[in-house]
């Protein structure tokens, strides 16, 4: 056995604490339900448990955000040790960063905003649970969503295949049940064993592919396949000649191409769409998705970045073509297909399935690109926009359900006489998923492309350019079908027998943050990008001799004052990442750090530079982090 | 790593046993057939995990987990997913009357 | 003064705001915030004229931290501003979208009655949309408000409009989308190509400054000549896609008619008079200004287009009897007249198409606000079923001779100063094309006139009974006199039709130099070679290095 198992540092837990929280309060829930389940009435035990479940999430935001505030202190040495941190801990989180248990998972910048995000995305899809009584279950709902999340964070930071598999697992499970979870109707159970029996398949495949992967690489860490990878062998040959290689990275992306509901691995989505509860439709649409996303970018993107060679045949020898054809043709099939759907939350589906498909051309920009980075942050952005305009639109998904009976297109009718308000932050979140301006996912669409055009490599600008002209076709496409939706509820007069009551606060409120997240990050994008742009970083972290342009941010000068440690704390086990390195390895490491620098300096001489380098806090943060990565060397 | 049987052998088994799953996943009507394939398919993929763990060395800076104890982790996850499964089928099969995946087609479009 | 352009633009916001926002306003407190609002924005835009200097070609009234850098930083990467300045190109437009938001204002004073507050919120909108439009130094900037605009106009048909505004709206909205969607992608190509391929590698979405930069740009194949394949053209049949929608040029102007006809009153104002102008402004500033070689390769295209568009529309108005449809259909000719003569190539044809942009808004504006003065007295557009308002409506029969004569471009009207140099301009250019354009500007006269033959002159009809309006007292009254507000819409466009008839000097003045800097990259790009386009399919002369003084050179080498 690896004799460095018991190197583990306990003082990891703490920077697990929202996960934990979560995982605990699901336990705290399904108690308190036991409790109260004689006692109460199904609609107040949902009120009851929902309001406990809500408090269980303010606590792990606290945790969450706690955490980022403690490693930000702990890392700003200037003021010194906080107080209360006791020594050991103050010295843990002033040189934890990158990667905790082992290199098991990240805990840095980027696992710190996602979960912040997906604590807040939970808190919304719980309080618009809360709106009507689709079950009776409530504390094993209500445990069962806040466990998804957990799965959720920790996939987001897994840092290699094996917890990235069963974080994976935990939040599919998670969500097949509760799909399955309104338990009157046919088309949940329905909706929930489609999705289990095409996610389970799914899981297989990807499991088989990730065992090809670790037999060709002896590894499952995503740094050390990466660096497997990217020293056997010329990279111009690729996959090309290498069966097993390229079985296991189809596999994968199969793997990938179910959960983010990639046509053609799409069909389970509109079933398990319409058929979940609407909260747990919103939840798969967006939380999963974003997970999902995060972790395919990180396999790809990361750990087998050497595999992705660009070339100017769309089937060259490497997964570029295949990502390429894939959002081809995911976007088109999935917006075509929206067109004709008559329920709101199969539309919606549909159009989540369309999504994935521009966001694989940020992928698929981000593979390429001597600004890998920027592009990968671009998809963060997006995902994050359109995560919450979904939120939104799937709590009007929910007040239909609720009042109507049915969330056809058409109930909508009318909506816009008889709560304005309403109506117009559904037009919004509508105008946003459209990408029409000034609203965010305009500048989401925008930025994404934007790095796709602007990737300097030749061969794969052809194909990028041709996938950006596919995609803003498409969001022409796209804006035929969200119109419906707009003529639906200001145009047409309301009509059918049962009319929409008063919202409530369990629809609003997620109505109008969908909303306000639309209009503020359309007139305000600046700071969430860069915010995401440093996260992709963190995601996408160590550097490599191939990427130019991130080399040269990684290791920008930096102005602030931030001190080495002592080389006696330096050479302690400080990331495990490197303590897991031996002397040879390291040494490369260095060498190729070295190497990035000298490129960096060669692109920093006027006129290779790109002009528009990071802002000057992300720089810092980048430079902080390339100098905390050769102190560990 | 000298050993009796070759490494290739297990491979081809795992790529047989896991086709035959895929196979049946594709073929098969039967929800719990279905079941059935699919921890076929994982099974596979763990031949293939123990395998390569017992025939590979670790390259360097290899991480702590190797592909034995993911062998033991699908066992469990597979044991949640059959549960799971077990039970929506049940609740399949209380509406329909029916445990065939074809019957299941409320919603269509 | 920086300060003063942003409050002009954002004060109708403001007022919007202000109407969504304020408890139970009714009708009449709800137009006069309107008013109150285009008026404050008209005030502040004429002083804007008054200190605008003439024969500065550099934008005005700009913030510019550092010269050469304009507005406020929004975005820090990539570096997007929050900029606005007019030029000789914008600042006609900027006004006239100011006056006209006036007149739609005043047009809309008795007509609208169902939710007040919000239909001149969504007008108001459409002003910021607008107005933020034409002063727009940032090309995201110029999109964002470009897609914004439609969204308010999108309600306003959609809500207030006729029997098949349904189908107008979302045709209006969705053809325009699509079209404005390839826009966005030649913008974002512009951008790119000059980030690369510039010397010192300059992310810039500033409008000055690409147009600059467009025009040196150091890359062999961006100054290929002629070639089909060379990106410019590429890029310059991107960014037509979404202008040529919106001007609307021949193929492409289905969405037109139906979205006029269905629009209320105001909205056929703003539509016609301004919205159009959105499209030519474009093409003027982005594919004049910066794929000039797209424009010298394609121009043969592009002028027999303006001219099938000029001849086709005022064919196909000839032929209506619904004044608010023909008035629609010689909109698509008078558009064709300013793309003709941004495609003369020259100087002369370029000052005419952007005053002829301002006379067509001016013209069109006062003609959708007569027709909807009828039709609110006479519940009909058919012209047969309307005549002799001549002894009914003395003044609103002026109002409309003075426009329909000045849209016919009658000597001494606004119409000629625009359309004459246009044709000058062309001549030069191509004889064939500007003799066809010719006949455009006759069967313009003829239907104009044929519309004020019937509709001013003709016998004396009153309303057909109206059971739909019977309720309204003022209706049984047989025709309802011309009220101050219909008068005060429409009086200062009357002046103005005439004062730019009389004296186009002082407006002329104020474009020259930004069209100067236009023709000067457009001459440049022919002067490098020679132009050989296969005309065989397309009827017109090829283009010859002939001295592009327009005005006195009908007789350069021809073939």
């Amino acid at each position: 056995m690896d004799p460095n198992l018991s190197n583990v540092d306990f003082r990891d837990f703490w920077q697990l604490a929202p996960a934990t929280v979560l995982s605990v309060w699901g336990l705290v829930v399904l108690l308190a339900d036991l409790a109260l389940a004689g006692r109460m009435s199904a609609p107040a035990r949902r009120r009851a448990i929902g309001w406990l479940t809500l408090a269980g999430v303010a606590l792990a935001l606290l945790a969450a955000a706690g955490l980022i505030q403690v490693q930000q202190l702990a890392k700003a040495e200037t003021q010194g040790t906080p107080g209360w941190l006791s020594p050991s801990l103050a010295e843990y989180f002033s040189r934890a960063g990158g990667a905790i248990f082992l290199g098991t998972l990240s805990a840095d910048l980027q696992t710190g905003v996602l979960n912040v995000l997906f604590i807040i995305m939970l808190g919304l899809v719980v309080w618009q649970s809360m709106a009507w009584s689709f079950t009776e279950d409530w504390g094993e709902y209500f445990a069962l969503v806040t466990w998804a999340t957990v799965g959720m964070m920790l996939l987001a930071a897994s840092e290699e295949l094996v917890t990235l598999f069963l974080t994976l697992e935990t939040m599919t499970i998670c969500l097949y049940l509760t799909t399955a979870f309104e338990k009157t109707r046919r088309r949940s159970a329905e909706g929930g064993l489609k999705y289990f029996v095409y996610g389970s398949v799914s899981s297989a495949l990807f499991l088989f592919g990730l065992s090809l992967l670790y037999g060709l690489t002896g590894t499952t860490q995503f740094e050390s396949i990466r660096e497997v990878l990217a020293s056997t062998g010329p990279a111009a040959r690729g996959l090309s000649g290498n069966v097993t290689g390229a079985t296991a990275l189809l596999l994968m992306l199969v793997g990938f191409g179910f959960k983010i509901a990639a046509v053609p691995f799409h069909q389970w989505a509109p079933d398990a769409y319409e058929g979940a509860p609407a909260p747990v439709t919103a939840w798969i649409a967006t939380g999963s998705k974003l997970a999902s996303f995060v972790a395919l970018m990180k396999v790809f993107l990361h750990a087998l970045q050497p595999w992705s060679h660009p070339s100017n045949e769309l089937l060259g020898p490497g997964w570029l073509g295949v990502i390429a054809i894939v959002s081809a043709v995911t976007m088109t099939y999935g917006n075509f297909a929206a067109l004709v759907q008559r329920n709101f939350k199969r539309m919606l589906a549909y159009s989540s399935i369309a999504n994935a498909g521009y966001m694989l051309v940020g992928v698929a920009a981000a593979s390429v690109s001597t600004r890998g980075a920027e592009a990968a942050g671009s998809v963060l952005f997006y995902l994050v926009v359109y995560a919450f305009a979904n939120i939104g639109a799937f709590a009007v998904a929910a007040w239909l359900v609720r009042d109507k009976k049915t969330d056809d297109i058409d109930d909508l009718n009318g909506l816009g006489m008889q709560s304005p308000l309403l109506a117009i932050c559904i037009l919004v979140l509508m105008l946003s998923l459209i990408g029409i301006p000034p609203f965010a996912g305009f500048f989401g669409k925008l930025y994404m492309f934007m790095e796709a055009i602007n990737q300097q490599h030749a061969k794969a600008w052809p194909t990028l350019m041709g996938l950006v002209a596919l995609g803003l076709m498409n969001s022409v496409v796209s804006a035929f079908y969200y119109v419906r939706v707009l003529k639906a509820m200001f145009l047409r007069e309301p009509g059918g027998s049962r009319r929409l009551g008063l919202a409530g606060g369990s629809i609003e409120i997620p109505i109008v943050i969908g909303t306000l997240v639309a209009i503020f990050f359309g007139i305000y994008p600046g700071r969430l990008m860069s915010v995401m742009q440093g996260a992709a970083v963190s995601m996408l972290t160590t550097t490599t001799s191939t990427s130019g342009g991130f080399a040269s941010m990684i290791s920008a000068p930096s102005g602030t004052g931030y001190a080495p440690l002592p080389p006696a704390m330096a050479s302690a086990p400080a990331s495990p990442k490197s303590t897991r390195l031996d002397p040879e390895q390291a040494k490369k490491y260095a060498d190729r750090m070295k190497k990035a620098e000298a490129q960096a300096k060669a692109l920093a001489s006027p006129g290779a530079q790109p002009k528009n380098a990071p802002p000057g806090e992300a720089k810092d943060a980048l430079a902080k982090k390339a100098e905390a990565q050769q102190e560990d060397q | 790593m000298a050993s009796d049987i070759p490494l290739n052998w297990f491979l081809y088994f795992a790529a047989a046993s896991f086709s035959i799953g895929l196979v049946g996943v594709l073929v098969r009507r039967n929800a719990i057939a279905v079941l059935m394939a699919i921890e076929i398919m994982l099974n596979a993929a763990n031949v293939n995990l123990v395998a390569f763990w017992r025939y590979r060395n670790a390259p360097p800076g290899a991480g702590p987990l190797p592909g034995v104890i993911l062998a033991l982790f699908v066992i469990t996850v597979a044991a949640a997913e059959v549960a799971v499964g077990i039970g929506m089928i049940l609740l399949c099969y209380r509406r329909w009357r029916a445990a065939d995946v074809d019957r299941y087609d409320s919603m269509s479009g | 003064m920086a300060t003063l352009l942003a409050i002009t633009v954002l004060l109708p916001l403001l007022g919007s705001l202000v109407l969504i926002l304020a408890p139970r306003l009714d009708r009449s407190a709800a137009r006069n915030i309107a008013l109150g609002c285009t008026l404050a924005t008209m005030a502040f835009s004429l002083i804007l004229l008054a200190s605008f200097r003439t024969g500065v070609l550099t934008p005005q009234f700009a913030f510019e931290p550092q010269a050469g850098t304009y507005g406020l930083r929004w975005l820090a990467r990539p570096d997007i501003r929050f900029a606005f300045g007019l030029d000789g190109l914008s600042l006609w437009l900027f006004l006239l979208t100011a006056l006209l938001m006036i007149t739609a204002v005043m047009s809309s004073w008795e007509a609208i009655s169902e939710r007040a507050p919000l239909y001149y919120a969504f007008l108001l909108a459409l002003e910021t949309g607008l107005l933020g439009l034409f002063a727009s130094l940032d090309v995201v900037l110029f999109y964002i408000f470009f897609e914004f605009t439609l969204i308010p106009l999108f309600f306003l048909i959609g809500l207030w409009g006729g029997p098949e505004r349904q189908r107008a709206s979302i045709m209006f909205f969705l053809y325009t989308l699509a079209g404005s969607l390839l826009t966005l992608l030649g913008v974002i190509a512009l951008v790119v190509v000059h980030y690369r391929y510039s010397p010192a590698n300059v992310l810039t979405f500033s409008i000055p400054e690409l147009t600059r930069g467009l025009a040196t740009l150091p890359w062999p194949r961006w100054h290929e000549v002629g070639s089909w394949s060379s990106p410019q053209v590429l890029i310059f049949l991107l960014l037509l896609a979404g202008f040529a929608i919106k001007v609307p040029m021949f193929p492409f102007h289905t969405w037109l008619p139906l979205a006029h006809v269905e629009a209320p009153t105001a909205g056929s104002i703003i539509l016609a008079g301004v919205l159009l102008k959105v499209g030519s402004y474009g093409l003027l500033r982005f594919n004049m200004g910066m794929t000039p070689l797209g424009a010298v390769s394609l121009f043969p295209l592009l002028a027999t287009l303006a001219v099938i568009g000029i001849i086709y529309g005022a064919l196909v108005a000839l032929a209506q009897t619904d004044m608010k449809r023909l008035v629609a259909y010689s909109s698509v000719s008078h558009m064709g007249f300013v793309v003709l003569g941004m495609f003369a190539l020259n100087s002369t044809g370029l000052d005419g198409s952007v005053i002829q942009m301002v006379n067509h808004g001016l013209t069109t504006g006062a003609l959708f606000a007569c027709v909807g003065v009828l039709y609110e007295r006479y519940h009909t557009r058919e012209m047969s079923e309307v005549g002799g308002i001549w002894n009914r409506l003395p003044i609103l029969a002026f109002f409309f001779i003075l426009s329909a004569l000045g849209s016919a471009a009658l000597p001494g009207l606004n119409g000629f100063v625009g359309e004459f140099p246009i044709l000058v301009g062309m001549f030069s250019e191509s004889r064939r094309a500007a003799v066809l354009g010719g006949t455009g500007m006759i069967l313009g006269a003829c239907y104009l006139l044929w519309m004020i033959l019937k509709v001013v002159f003709g016998p004396l009809r009153e309303p057909a009974a109206d059971h739909e309006h019977a309720g309204d007292g003022n209706d049984h009254a047989a025709v309802r006199p011309v009220g101050w507000h219909e008068i005060a819409g429409l009086a200062p466009l009357m002046a103005l039709i005439v004062l730019i008839g009389v004296v186009p000097g002082p407006f002329l003045d104020r474009i020259r130099p930004s069209s100067g800097e236009i023709d000067k990259n457009l001459q440049s790009q022919r002067g490098s070679s020679t132009v050989a386009v296969a005309t065989t399919t397309i009827p017109l002369p090829n283009i010859t290095a002939a001295p592009r003084n327009a005005l006195k050179a009908p007789q350069g080498k021809r073939r």
